[in-house]
């Protein structure tokens, strides 16, 4: 079992967020509560759920604090290193500025902040159409109306007393942008991982660090940050079209689809070359419960299977990840 | 088969149009056949490989169809290419190149590095696109701020309960995400009919006639011609429940005075709108 990456735990954090949404999505629905009530049920579960992640973090924290005490000597102090960082936040910076500040969301066939107003005005889950406010008259979709998204953004509006338009058009996009980049650090990682016959601190199994270990496990810093900053010059210059994944994440980053392509499938594609298959089983049920698949089975479970299959096939050809694959510093 | 038959051109067709606007297709192709040939021991062969298979896949039309099959038809081909990870190699791929140009970022290699980055920089800009092609924002953002002005005098005016509202387009489209509280005869999806599939209800006869004259009131080419049936489609609406009435500042004063009459009630001013409610 390889280690998680710090960025493992806000993924997961994320994905425990819409798990807890649509189990109270699903219990107003069943049971015909009233928004007021689910939102409490939500912010007391949230809460419960906050304080867990905050422990378990702070627990994680130490005994990375410890890790690091028995690494010392080993961080890197190359200004090349620390250039490339300051350019990579350069560009996530201008993103999370536009995002924020300068965006123009892409509403085109998306009724999201309707649909969270409308919960809120009605206080009831899909008691009116998002569209008119009026009654339905026929409904919704069952599939649709499973998806946890509305009653998470809602519930963060009745939580904070926030307008729609902000949680929906600023806050969420915002989540998605930084949990992408996590995802793609992740898979950076798994591209780039630090050889097999280092040990966490850089240093060989034999316990010594040449000049010329030092400059390879620079190179390898360099290497995946250099990925991450094409990633970020991707994701601008990719928002000509609307599915690609710079436009979603940039012009749309509430929508299901956005956090499915730019936070899920990175991160899939890391759990799988990592062999987790626990987490792609989170991806794939995440996925069903924030992306109308109409009545398919998502993108998510054939990446798996394709991987899977790929790995099957091609196993002699791959390497072996080291059980320890992040660890430049 | 017919459905497959057309489903395999909508496939062929759906490539073109995915390759139209930005080129970046043409740098995953490159990255791929690069990270195939010179890097095959350094990338991850698995992940190599699955991404070669699903973009050979998407891209013929065959396969193409087979994978919108998959995703039952409901999303557009374009959609399909969210199984290729293509951010991913592309990223890849210069990762490697670039670590090639700058000898693996070890030594003092800016010379060769930093042409090598700078042309392939301008390459990726020149591939892509950095000014939303596909849609307008900058006509979104004014006709937004203007509407969301507009609804706030509104808001005022009614203060408090529902209001059932009739007005031209833009301001429909904004009305009910600036606040739940307003209801609206028709909504965005009248226009927007990707959002059709979101509920299984449909506008009647009526409620159709009526968006198609507030549509003629807004065109200074069939304004005048609208004006006349006023007081006809003025009383469909009030059968229809709507309490609040908009129209274009561009409406001759003797339509103002009509519409009053009807409404029994006074217009009022605000923004490039008169406002009959009341």
């Amino acid at each position: 079992m390889k280690k998680n990456i710090w960025v493992d735990y806000w993924i997961l954090g994320e994905i425990a967020i819409i798990g807890l949404a649509e189990a109270v999505h699903l219990i107003t629905m069943v049971l015909g509560w009233t928004f007021e009530r689910c939102s409490l049920v939500f912010m007391g579960a949230a809460g419960f759920l906050g304080i867990l992640w905050a422990i378990l973090s702070a627990m994680i924290w130490v005994k990375a604090g410890k890790e690091k005490g028995a690494r010392k000597g080993a961080i890197i102090k190359s200004k090349g290193v620390w250039s490339l960082w300051a350019i990579f936040f350069l560009l996530v910076g201008a993103q999370l500025f536009f995002v924020c500040r300068g965006n123009v969301p892409y509403r085109q066939g998306d009724m999201m902040v309707e649909t969270v107003e409308s919960f809120l005005t009605s206080d009831h889950i899909y008691q009116v159409n998002p569209m008119t406010g009026q009654a339905y008259v026929e409904g919704i979709p069952a599939r649709l109306k499973i998806l946890c998204l509305p009653t998470l953004y809602a519930g963060l509006c009745r939580i904070f007393g926030l307008k729609p338009a902000i949680v929906v058009y600023s806050m969420a996009p915002v989540m998605t942008l930084i949990g992408s980049y996590m995802a793609y650090y992740a898979l950076g990682c798994c591209f780039f991982p630090q050889s097999a016959g280092y040990e966490g601190n850089g240093k060989k199994k034999d316990g010594s660090q040449t000049e010329e270990n030092i400059r390879e496990i620079e190179s390898l810093a360099k290497k995946r940050i250099c990925f991450l900053i094409a990633v970020a010059i991707l994701m601008w210059i990719g928002t000509y079209f609307y599915v690609m994944d710079g436009f979603q994440v940039l012009f749309c980053g509430w929508r299901g689809t956005a956090i499915r392509n730019g936070v899920l499938l990175p991160w899939l594609l890391s759990a799988c070359l990592r062999k987790k298959w626990g987490y792609t089983l989170l991806c794939v049920l995440a996925e069903a419960c924030i992306v109308w698949t109409f009545y398919g089975m998502g993108v998510c479970l054939i990446v798996v299977v394709g991987m899977i299959l790929a790995d099957i096939w091609f196993q002699k050809h791959n390497k072996k990840l080291p059980n320890d694959i992040w660890h430049e510093k | 088969m017919a459905v497959f038959w057309e489903n395999i051109q909508m496939a062929w067709l759906g490539w073109k149009n995915y390759t139209d606007d930005g080129k970046l297709a043409v740098f995953l192709l490159a990255s791929l056949i690069y990270l195939w040939y010179y890097k095959k021991k350094v990338c991850e062969q698995a992940f190599l490989r699955y991404a070669m298979v699903m973009t050979i896949s998407c891209i013929v039309p065959v396969t193409g169809a087979v994978l919108m099959v998959y995703q039952t038809r409901f999303y557009d081909y374009e959609w399909i290419w969210s199984m290729v990870p293509a951010t991913a190699v592309i990223a890849c791929g210069v990762t490697l190149f670039l670590a090639d140009s700058w000898g693996e970022f070890q030594g003092d290699k800016w010379r060769k590095g930093l042409p090598v980055t700078l042309l392939l920089l301008a390459a990726l800009v020149l591939a892509g696109g950095m000014d939303g092609q596909s849609w307008n924002p900058k006509n979104q953002r004014t006709e937004q701020e203007r509407t969301y002005r507009v609804l706030e005098s509104l808001t005022e005016l009614w203060q408090g309960g529902e209001v059932c509202l009739w007005a031209p387009r833009e301001v429909m489209e904004y009305a009910r995400e600036t606040d739940g509280r307003i209801r609206l005869i028709y909504g965005r999806n009248m226009w927007d009919v990707s959002l059709n599939g979101y509920a299984y209800d449909s506008y009647g006869k009526n409620v159709i006639a009526l968006y198609e004259w507030m549509e003629q009131m807004c065109d200074p080419l069939s304004m005048d011609t609208a004006a006349k049936s006023l007081e006809t489609y003025v009383a469909k609406a009030l059968s229809a429940g709507v309490d609040c009435i908009m129209l274009p500042e561009e409406v001759a004063p003797d339509v103002i005075r009509r519409m009053e009459k009807a409404l029994d009630t006074e217009a009022r001013k605000v923004e490039a709108y008169w406002i009959f409610y009341g």
